[in-house]
């Protein structure tokens, strides 16, 4: 028996109801579209959760400097590759090396003067965020921060995908695959690797850790240097989608705080999931209820609610076991 | 020498006066001259700051700036209060926005101002236990990032389809006479902010105080003892979300026309910045720091005919970067030490 393309089958009637032609595939496709829209923007969010994700779990600050850091250096990218006609792939190095130095520097001159208190080390990044915004703003020929167009080899070039009569962007294509790249990286960096594991021994005990023959001043300045790289090559791929924009991507980042909740600010595969379902609930939304104009912007919130709500309902549920186990 | 031989030592051998005249502190209760005098002209110059300050900064720019900043002082008292009980809030500027909210649809009805700020005084308390409920189930920095979602959420769903991305009220707040000016206006907000300051440092002082303390540093500690940690948190809300409310109702009048945009929950985060450069937790701090990260860039936009606009963030940031890592305890340490030194302490 031939293979039966979904594609194909869809677009050949298959599964039509009788009487009311076109009406399925019609639906279909508006299904795969907002699939395909809502799977972009989990990408979106996955990638900036993740870095958030990566230093919270090795450091446990919660680095909200992410989307400040990666507009600074999307800046400075755009700023060599369009202004100075550097080429392209030079220019995303450059803005990459520049975040790195930036993160080695943060973690050098801040970090370290304000170890054992990731309270003060949290609002550092906030401080941080504040300052990369307004240097962003101020550098006369950056001129309007409000949205320019980041340059890409990729731009323009897309693919039809016939079941969903729906043209979908190589640079969008890019970021999936670079969302799944990111979190199998990390996800391995993490787990399988002598780094990775130094990483997560210093954040669960320092001196336990420094007594194995980890050293957290090697290990802090390679995690501050990858989440500021991380964060600088996401803003390089989401801004030939959406614009190089100060405010935009900063309020991807909110909605990414959020998302990075869900997985309890720890877990990579609940983030990616969280991400993708706060994706496909946005998409599904505007798609299917247009006129329902603040749902869309509240499914952070209310997806807040819902984790904190079952999580509170496991931990009593926890708690009453061991109780029972007592008695 | 046997123990025998020892004798007690009689009340007449203790040289009781030389004793006595050693001493260099003050006894309790009791002021030297010096910090008395340091007191007394520091209340002094401060009365006279007050009652002078918009005239005597006028030939830097209009009293705007400073009505201005008073208003950001007491959003970043607000943000400062909810540090009491070691929680950083990022809803401040959504519970401002309620404010001018509050304020555009009491004045539709004809409300006077007096009534204005009590009604939205009283109005914020269930919106702060809205946000209070999160505080009973999470802390740090989850707290914090679900305050954050409740601001994005606020400023997308309700504030962009009430003021519009312009400003736009159906009908536009009005100021009332009795504050049509700028420096009048002043007099008013700096009253108000005077008398919040002042009944922040008597709940500080008061045992309400001693138990937020308490909770902060043990919440655990804090049950045990029977006291309701939850309790304590919602009323520690409560009056950060009257103080950012009521700061509201002045934006709004400041102001009259308002953009969603002012309430994007970004704008909440530098203000958080700002509690943290003036030493989280104290009043004094969060007031020196909201006026100067909301006049100082207001007064220089207009000394420099606007050539410093946009800049208030970028050296807003440097500033709150280098508190934190020079001086974790803010304006309020500073302020601490020059009192200490002055009082020759």
């Amino acid at each position: 028996m031939a293979p039966v393309r979904i594609g194909s089958a869809i677009g050949s009637g298959y599964g039509r109801r009788p009487g009311r032609p076109g009406h399925t595939t019609a639906a279909v496709a508006k299904l795969l579209q907002t699939l395909i829209i809502g799977g972009t923007a989990g990408a979106f969010y996955s990638l900036i959760a993740l870095g958030m994700v990566l230093v919270y779990r090795t450091t446990g600050v919660l680095n909200l400097a992410h989307g400040g850091i990666g507009v600074l250096c999307g800046f400075v990218a755009w700023d060599l590759i369009t202004l100075r006609h550097w080429p392209y792939y030079l220019g995303v190095t450059a803005g990459i090396a520049f975040a790195v130095l930036l993160g080695l520097a943060f973690e050098r001159l801040v970090i370290r003067r304000l170890a054992g208190r990731p309270d003060l080390q949290t609002v550092s990044t906030l401080a941080l965020f504040i300052f990369a915004q307004g240097f962003v703003f101020i550098v006369p020929w950056w001129g309007n921060t409000w949205g320019q167009v980041f340059p890409s080899p990729l731009l323009g070039k897309k693919v039809t995908i016939p079941a969903a009569h729906y043209a979908v962007t190589y640079d969008q294509i890019l970021l999936l695959v670079a969302t799944a790249a990111v979190f199998y990286g990390l996800h391995h960096l993490l787990r399988r690797t002598r780094l990775g594991m130094g990483m997560r021994a210093v954040s669960d005990d320092g001196v336990a850790a420094r007594l194995m023959g980890v050293q957290p001043k090697l290990v802090s300045p390679v995690v501050w240097a990858l989440a500021f790289a991380l964060s600088g090559l996401t803003t390089m791929l989401l801004a030939p989608i959406l614009f190089l924009d100060n405010q935009s991507l900063t309020g991807l980042t909110l909605k990414a705080v959020a998302v990075s909740f869900i997985g309890g600010l720890v877990s990579l595969p609940l983030t990616v999931a969280g991400a993708l379902l706060l994706g496909g609930l946005e998409a599904f939304t505007q798609v299917y209820q247009p006129t329902a104009k603040g749902l869309s912007d509240a499914w952070p919130f209310i997806l807040l609610m819902v984790v904190m709500i079952v999580r509170y309902a496991r931990q009593r549920s926890a708690f009453e076991d061991k109780a029972v186990v007592r008695a | 020498m046997s123990v025998t031989e020892l004798r007690p030592v009689e009340v007449t051998d203790v040289p009781v006066v030389e004793q006595r005249s050693t001493a260099t502190l003050p006894l309790p209760g009791r002021l030297g001259f010096r910090v008395a005098a340091v007191r007394a002209v520091g209340g002094l110059a401060f009365v006279a700051l007050f009652l002078t300050l918009p005239r005597s900064l006028d030939r830097f720019g209009p009293a705007y700036a400073i009505d201005f900043g008073l208003i950001v002082a007491l959003a970043v008292l607000s943000a400062s209060v909810v540090g009491w009980i070691g929680e950083i809030s990022l809803a401040t500027l959504a519970q401002m926005g309620t404010g001018v909210v509050l304020l555009n649809s009491l004045q539709n009805h004809h409300v006077p101002l007096a009534l204005v700020l009590v009604i939205a005084a009283v109005a914020s308390i269930p919106v702060s236990l809205l946000i209070g409920f999160f505080a009973l189930r999470l802390r740090g920095v989850n707290f914090a990032i679900a305050t954050l979602a409740f601001a994005y959420l606020a400023q997308k769903t309700f504030f962009q389809s009430y003021l519009g991305v312009q400003g736009g009220f159906e009908k536009p707040i009005a100021r009332p006479s009795f504050v049509a000016s700028d420096t009048r206006l002043y007099y008013l907000i700096a009253g108000f902010t005077l008398l919040v300051a002042a009944a922040c440092f008597v709940v500080r002082r008061s045992w309400i105080g001693t138990r937020i303390d308490a909770l902060r540093d043990s919440e655990m500690a804090f049950a045990v003892l029977g006291h309701s940690p939850g309790r304590y948190k919602l009323f520690t809300i409560s009056l950060a979300g009257m103080i950012a409310t009521v700061a509201g109702v002045f934006y709004g009048i400041l102001q009259q026309v308002v953009p969603a945009n002012y309430f994007n929950p970004i704008l909440a985060i530098a203000y958080f910045a700002y509690a943290v450069v003036g030493g989280l937790g104290s009043i004094g701090g969060a007031i020196a720091a909201g006026l100067v990260f909301g006049a100082v860039p207001k007064y220089l936009d207009a000394a420099s005919q606007g050539r410093f606009v946009g800049y208030d963030q970028f050296f807003a940031g440097l500033i709150a970067l280098c508190a934190v890592r020079i001086i974790p305890g803010g304006l309020a340490e500073i302020g601490h030490r020059l009192r200490r030194r002055a009082e020759g302490r």
